[in-house]
């Protein structure tokens, strides 16, 4: 046998050991896949160890493939760069990975029971986790530690944005686990319920978008900036507090109306001449009358009506405020600029009129007449 | 429903619409709705601030009376129509009237007080009047807020006042258990005022409609209807409610001083109310002092007035109560009868004798005017 036929035989049978070594990767990646995928089928089947979760699937053909071409025994330029990229393809492995274990915590949550917010934050917190370990493992070959430290504070970075939308969206779960009770009590008929609801979202924007609005202001539009956000504010909260008013008004209003459907109930069987409407109209708005004396009596709605005032007050302040930055760059005189002045005609006109009564004294003193100027 | 009845609700119905139209005839006619009727004379101007004169055709009382009203709504409301014109009344008994009206305040007079009203215009004018007539003292006639006025000028100023009327004034106000006594407690008058600056007359407008909201916003328009065919009625209802809704600012100090220190804090009545650094003494009242008040007033309670007859310090105190609303005290047909010759008559005789010393005073002083 010459040199080139056996180099061909040696082709050939590793060809054939290739072959080989694939057809018993794939039956055993097939097998497990048809394990897994008929587990998935049956609800509350628990997957057994070493079979293929779906979500695995691709990762073991990978896993396999490699380990077919993977040659860590030989050297050689070429060997070294099949093996790095090999390797470098991992990076899709482990993104599937990422994901895998990510989705996989969902089917932690059982069905049937409220989600509470300390149980969404373990899953965000295992997520930051899976994330974090991902990222390192990313950048896993990086030669110098300051690159290692530069991908770790890249990283860092996106937990702490992390952790701040949490902080701004937590309130909101907190606030939120309240609503089914109260839409419950509003189907039942329950006016308290309308207020209350309006108070979960009002205590919702206060925890969350209002911080937002009170925060100070940075940069050249400073002023400006601070001034529209105090004015957004204060315009929501006037109406907040508008809202409880109304509602006030709103149950009174039901409770005058049921009392005057009960005067009503008396002319049931009787006679109805055009006197009986004059009469209707007079027991609606005597009854009326009355009911909302007592509401204007009581101290909910003193105490209500001046935080509707206050706010309203407050509301105008910083629309003045916020027409005085506006104003500060045209030719038109401010509310402030104004003021100046009616402050200086003030005092001018009170020193002539002291002035005047000291002269007119004096005058008498002398028993002397002045020109009248008045 | 029986065919008689039917019967009746068509013939009504026809009628309310034959009124409608004719009411809606009469308001189209309708141009202008005048006010203030009794002839005056303008004879005392400063700033805003103006005072009239109403001439008697025959005068009885010697000594002028000075009618303070309220810085809220307008005076011309005491003379509001020919035949409801407790103005013309008060002249025509034979009293020589002058009458404050205090003008439409605007942004320029925020900072107006209580001291530049009282210490500064209503002095002012006390001393024109008394100047004018040649008294020594005059009477003075304070209205609503006009009468709390009256009380603490006459209070700093005693040697200037005959006698003192006061008509439904509120002076004690804690004691009141209308509603305005009720929500002032609630009232963050500094808040109003360094945002606001003026009161808006609209604000006070606003409060007042509430206290019979039914009554005032519905039931007097339905009340309206009734009577809309009569010209005569749809006038005076259009002059009222004219004068109802011609309300002035409040310059915001004075109004802050009133709501904090009188409202809120009753310093009047607790005796330590000050003005231009002086205390107010009601004790120093020791003039002749006529209280008239409503019983039925829903805006300053009868227990807001009547305690004044107390803290003054007067012996000669007549309490005149009537059983009418704040509005009825000037319009009601009761009033209109009763009052005037009763003040006439209160005023008459206590102002005989003052009048015969100063007129021998007045005829010295103009014969030494001459001699110089």
């Amino acid at each position: 046998m010459d040199e080139s036929q056996k180099n061909w035989i040696d082709i050939m049978s590793q060809w054939m050991k290739l072959q080989q070594v694939f057809w018993k990767e794939w039956v055993t990646f097939t097998g497990k896949s048809m394990e897994s995928m008929m587990a998935v089928g049956k609800p509350g089947t628990i997957l057994e160890e070493g079979t293929v979760a779906p979500w695995k699937l691709y990762q073991n053909w990978v896993e396999s493939f490699q380990r077919i071409f993977e040659e860590e025994d030989k050297e050689g330029l070429g060997v070294t760069v099949f093996n790095r990229v090999l390797r470098a393809s991992r990076v899709y492995l482990d993104l599937m990975d990422f994901w895998s274990k990510t989705l996989s915590s969902l089917k932690d949550i059982p069905l049937g029971e409220p989600l509470t917010v300390d149980k969404i934050n373990d899953i965000r917190q295992n997520w930051i986790q899976y994330y974090q370990s991902m990222m390192e493992s990313l950048w896993g070959e990086i030669p110098s530690a300051e690159m290692r430290d530069t991908a770790k504070a890249l990283s860092s970075s996106s937990i702490a944005a992390s952790n701040f939308i949490w902080s701004f969206i937590e309130p909101s779960f907190k606030n939120m686990a309240q609503l089914p009770d109260v839409l419950q009590r509003v189907a039942k008929g329950d006016r308290g319920a309308v207020a209350d609801l309006g108070g979960i979202f009002v205590k919702n924007y206060e925890d969350t978008i209002g911080k937002a609005l009170l925060a100070p202001s940075v940069g050249y539009f400073r002023e400006f900036n601070e001034r529209l956000n105090n004015m957004t504010y204060s315009y929501l909260q006037f109406n907040t507090a508008k809202a409880s008013f109304y509602s006030l008004f709103y149950d009174t209003g039901m409770r005058a109306a049921e009392k005057v459907y009960e005067k009503y109930a008396e002319f049931v069987g009787k006679e109805i001449t055009p006197e009986t409407f004059r009469e209707f109209y007079r027991i609606w708005w005597t009854i009326n009358e009355d009911v909302y004396q007592e509401l204007f009596r009581s101290e909910e709605f003193t105490k209500l009506s001046r935080e509707v005032t206050s706010r309203g007050l407050m509301f105008r302040k910083w629309v003045d405020e916020l027409f005085e930055q506006i104003l500060k760059f045209t030719s038109l005189p401010s509310k402030r600029d104004m003021d100046e002045i009616y402050r200086s005609l003030y005092d001018l006109k009170k020193e002539v009129r002291n002035q005047k009564r000291a002269i007119k004294n004096v005058e008498k003193h002398l028993d002397v007449k002045s020109s009248p100027s008045r | 429903m029986s065919e008689n009845i039917m019967e009746t609700m068509i013939k009504e119905t026809a009628k309310v619409q034959q009124k409608l139209l004719k009411g809606f005839e009469n308001l189209m006619n309708i141009k202008d709705v005048e006010s203030g009727v009794t002839p005056k004379e303008l004879v005392y101007q400063e700033d805003k601030v103006q005072l009239f004169h109403y001439k008697p055709s025959k005068a009885v009382c010697p000594v002028p009376l000075l009618v303070v009203y309220a810085l809220v709504n307008r005076q011309y409301m005491m003379d509001i129509q020919d035949d409801l014109s407790l103005f013309r009344k008060l002249v025509d008994h034979g009293l020589d009237l002058y009458v404050i009206d205090w003008g439409y305040p605007t942004k320029i007079d925020k900072y107006l007080t209580m001291e530049d009203y009282i210490l500064g215009y209503m002095d002012n004018i006390t001393d024109f009047v008394r100047e004018k007539s040649g008294n020594e003292k005059i009477n003075i006639l304070g209205i609503c807020q006009g009468g709390t006025f009256s009380v603490i000028y006459t209070a700093l100023f005693p040697e200037k006042v005959k006698n003192l009327v006061t008509m439904v004034a509120p002076i004690d106000f804690c004691s009141g258990d209308a509603l305005l006594n009720v929500w002032a407690p609630f009232i963050d008058a500094d808040l109003m005022v360094d945002v606001l600056g003026n009161i808006p007359g609209e604000f006070l407008n606003l409060g007042f409609l509430w206290l019979k909201p039914f009554q005032l916003i519905i039931d007097k328009y339905v009340g309206l209807l009734d009577r809309i065919d009569d010209p005569v009625s749809t006038q005076n209802f259009l002059r009222m409610e004219k004068w109802i809704f011609d309300s002035p600012d409040q310059p915001g100090e004075t109004f802050r001083k009133y709501v904090k220190e009188l409202f809120q804090e009753n310093r009047l009545c607790r005796g330590d109310f000050e003005l231009g650094g002086r205390r107010v003494d009601l004790k120093k009242i020791t003039m002749p002092v006529l209280n008239m008040f409503g019983e039925q007033d829903h805006l300053v309670s009868p227990k807001c007035s009547r305690p004044l007859t107390e803290l003054v310090g007067s012996k000669d105190v007549t309490t005149l109560p009537y059983p009418v609303g704040h509005i009825g005290m000037y319009v009601s047909s009761r009033a209109q009868k009763e009052m005037p010759p009763t003040v006439a008559k209160w005023l008459i005789d206590r102002s005989g004798r003052i009048a015969k010393k100063r007129a021998k005073k007045i005829s010295t002083k103009k014969k030494r005017g001459k001699a110089t």
